[in-house]
């Protein structure tokens, strides 16, 4: 998997691409929680990410309270079909803000 | 019938390796494009439980996995059987996460296995000769039109 960070004014965008699972899942939460951590405002672009197992939902899910600890924020945006039902199975769609497109998730987070 | 037969060892990329052979055997026997993905992620959570959690950490150890596809007039019937000698693991009698439980109160356990029933149509285990054997089955029905 790979992530390429944007900034746009004091969001953070990180454009996600590949799988996130067991393999790949520790190089995500490494790369994707970081930010949060700091408190910061984040969006992640999954338009590019194929595959997410439960192991990817582990990170969405450190994430999301690390956002919440910190004074921070998440959104997903973009979700392919295949990862939408994971998310929808598993309640998290209901954890996590989740938006159709980056407009939208810029404007969750207050852009 | 076309049926995948490995052995399995414990590392991420013996993992990695089976859950490649799986995927690729479902898209060759026709399965879609995100009906294999699906399966891949069902044969994640079984595979990589095994590995992690069937033996005490640092064992070298192996289990068998079976996938067989089935092209019938219905559609793909889709198996894949697990067979370890590991502890004694009932996937199908693990407690199910609360989904509509709020940030705070959601933990992880569970989650996989989660996927693997809602992802599959039927889930049978059974205890023998010493060994775990976890099936799933699932019907991948043909696109119409």
């Amino acid at each position: 998997m790979n992530v390429i960070t944007e900034v746009k004014g004091e969001i953070l965008i990180h454009r996600i691409s590949g799988r996130i699972d067991t393999a790949t899942s520790p190089e995500a939460e490494g790369k994707l929680t970081a930010d949060l951590r700091q408190g910061r405002r984040v969006a992640f672009d999954m338009s590019a990410v194929s595959y997410v197992s439960s192991a990817g939902l582990r990170v969405v899910l450190m994430a999301a309270k690390l956002a919440r600890a910190n004074a921070g924020a998440v959104v997903l945006f973009g979700l392919q079909p295949t990862v939408r039902e994971v998310f929808a199975i598993s309640g998290f769609d209901r954890l996590v803000t989740i938006r159709e497109d980056e407009a939208a998730a810029l404007a969750a987070l207050g852009a | 019938m076309a049926t995948l037969r490995l052995l399995c060892g414990r590392s991420v990329a013996e993992v990695t390796r089976t859950l490649d052979a799986i995927e690729e055997h479902l898209l060759e026997a026709g399965a879609a494009v995100q009906d294999a993905m699906q399966l891949r992620i069902v044969a994640e959570e079984i595979v990589t439980n095994i590995a992690r959690c069937a033996w005490p950490a640092g064992e070298r150890r192996e289990f068998a996995v079976e996938l067989t596809v089935d092209a019938r007039l219905d559609g793909l019937h889709v198996r894949m059987t697990t067979v370890d000698d590991g502890v004694p693991f009932d996937p199908t009698t693990q407690p199910t996460p609360n989904v509509d439980a709020g940030l705070d109160e959601r933990q992880i356990g569970g989650l996989g296995m989660l996927l693997v029933r809602e992802m599959t149509d039927e889930q049978h285990y059974a205890r023998e000769d010493g060994r775990n054997r976890f099936s799933v089955e699932r019907l991948l029905h043909r696109a119409t039109g």
